[in-house]
Formats: C-alpha cells, sequence, structure tokens
C-alpha cells in the first residue's frame, strides 16, 4: 500500500480489534498478522506499532505480560475489561467512518 | 531457525551501543530483531549476519539519537526512549497543571477570606515545607532506583526531571 498515511488513524483501533480476537499478542505477531490479513497489502512499522501499543496501555487499555520464549524475554499485551469496551466503541466509530467515506467516493444518486 | 544465546549477545551487544538499555524498551525491541531476523533466516534463506544487517537498517530510524525539547536538549537518547518519556512527561504536566490550577484558584478564593499578610505567610511556609517533602522524597527514590541497577524508561524520566525540580524552589526566590 503506497500510503500508509491512510491507515495511521485506524492503527489503534486495529490493534485493539487484532488481541481482542487473538487473546494475547506480542508486538511481531501483531505486524505478521496485519500483513497476513490484507495479504502484504499493509504494513505496520515498528516506528507506528510501539508507540501506539505504549499509549493504549499508558490509557489501561491493554495490560503486559512477560514470559520468557526461546531464550529471550516476550512482551505480551492483552485488553483490560476497559479495552474491551473501548474496542467496541472504536469499531461502532470506525465502521461509521467507512460507511462516509464510501458515501463520499461512491455516491448513490436517487431522482425525487 | 531458532537464534542461538551467542546471536541473541549479537543483537544486545547491538541495543547496548545504540543506548537503547532501558529493560521495559530493549527486551522489547530485542524479541521483534530476533522474530523479524528468524524469519528471514528461514525464508529468504540467509545467514545470520546478512539478516541481521537486513534488520538494523530498518530500526536504524527508531534507535537513531534524538532529543526532546519537554525532556531537555541537553538529554539525548534513542529516539523510540524519547518519545515514549516525551509522551509520559506530557501526561504528567498536564495532569500537575490542572491540580496547580485548582490549587491556585482555592488559595486565591481563602485569601480573601481570611487576614492577606497572615494568610500569605501561611501558605509560603505550607508550600516551603511540601517543597522540601518532595524533595526529601526524590533523594529516597532516587537511591532506592540506583539500588536496583535496572534501568528503565522511567528511571531515565526521573533522572532527567529531578534535578530540575531540585532547583525550581531555589529559582522561584
Amino acid at each position: 500500500m503506497a500510503n500508509s498515511k491512510l491507515y495511521k488513524g485506524s492503527l489503534n483501533t486495529i490493534i485493539l480489534k487484532l488481541l481482542d480476537e487473538g487473546g494475547r499478542m506480542y508486538g511481531y505477531e501483531i505486524t505478521q498478522k496485519v500483513k497476513e490479513i490484507t495479504k502484504g497489502e499493509l504494513k505496520i512499522t515498528e516506528g507506528a506499532l510501539y508507540p501506539a501499543l505504549h499509549k493504549l496501555e499508558a490509557e489501561g487499555l491493554l495490560v503486559v505480560e512477560v514470559a520468557k520464549v526461546d531464550n529471550r524475554l516476550r512482551k505480551y499485551y492483552k485488553l483490560t475489561e476497559q479495552g474491551v469496551k473501548e474496542k467496541t466503541n472504536r469499531l461502532v466509530e470506525l465502521e461509521d467512518f467507512i460507511r462516509n467515506m464510501e458515501q463520499l467516493v461512491n455516491p448513490k444518486w436517487t431522482i425525487n | 531457525m531458532k537464534l542461538g544465546q551467542n546471536q541473541l549477545d549479537v543483537i544486545e551487544n547491538y541495543l547496548n551501543w545504540k543506548e537503547l538499555v532501558q529493560v521495559d524498551l530493549k527486551n522489547e525491541v530485542l524479541d521483534h530483531m530476533a522474530n523479524s531476523i528468524e524469519d528471514r533466516m528461514e525464508e529468504d534463506e540467509v545467514s545470520f549476519s546478512m539478516a541481521f544487517k537486513d534488520v538494523v537498517v530498518i530500526w536504524e530510524k527508531e534507535l537513531s539519537n534524538y532529543s526532546s525539547p519537554l525532556i531537555g536538549l541537553l538529554f539525548s537518547g534513542p529516539k523510540m526512549l524519547i518519545y515514549k518519556c516525551a509522551k509520559e512527561l506530557k501526561r504528567i504536566y498536564l495532569r500537575t497543571g490542572v491540580i496547580a490550577l485548582l490549587i491556585t484558584i482555592l488559595f486565591t478564593i481563602l485569601s480573601r477570606k481570611f487576614d492577606n499578610t497572615l494568610f500569605l505567610e501561611f501558605s509560603r511556609n505550607l508550600f516551603g515545607y511540601a517543597y522540601f517533602l518532595a524533595i526529601g522524597i526524590i533523594v529516597i527514590l532516587h537511591f532506592a532506583i540506583r539500588r536496583t541497577k535496572t534501568k528503565s524508561s522511567f528511571s531515565y524520566l526521573f533522572k532527567t526531571q529531578a534535578v530540575g525540580f531540585g532547583f525550581f524552589y531555589i529559582i522561584h526566590f
């Protein structure tokens, strides 16, 4: 995807949605999941992912669990109760936004 | 293909060289880089050093030396660390700003109700004691953080901001 800026405003919602579906996930796993779902069209950069994860954690929407995997420490993120509620709200907002954009890009004309 | 301890050490040494020594960030970046290298070695069938070079290029921007006016231009570090600390600091400033505003309003109202000179003296003493109490807590925290020997983004924030707070009251007079 040439213009990843279009996704930027939705990154937090994408993260919340993935964590809701995947339970607990670590940073690299999130980037790979997005790549897989979008068939490589969308690549979340490291520079965007971690600030977003840390912000959501600071807001109390995510909680962190650390586990030792393959001789190294892995930081897993999962939704808090507040995070689950917030995910629902943000998904509704995103769906409304997509619907409005669709109306603007492909308006359906009607004759009154 | 899983990385061995020597290969993980190479990544860790690189992160230490980039001054990303704060455990909360370093472990996360190390794991991400290691995963990325493992996938490249498996999918592209390249050696560890080749994959490592590719991954270093991707992380170059996030680990480049950076400073923020919010933290202080004298302090610099990896962009990822400075960015996280600056965001946290913004939240702290906002919170303390609101609290300071509420206290100011409260004291303005009280100073009008009571005798002005006496009240001013009382409030100056109160703030003086509160300030020295805060300095005492900062000194205790400073030694407690030093004793853990673990560096985190919060200890970095503490180190860069606590000294400034120490001079705050002196400048006031």
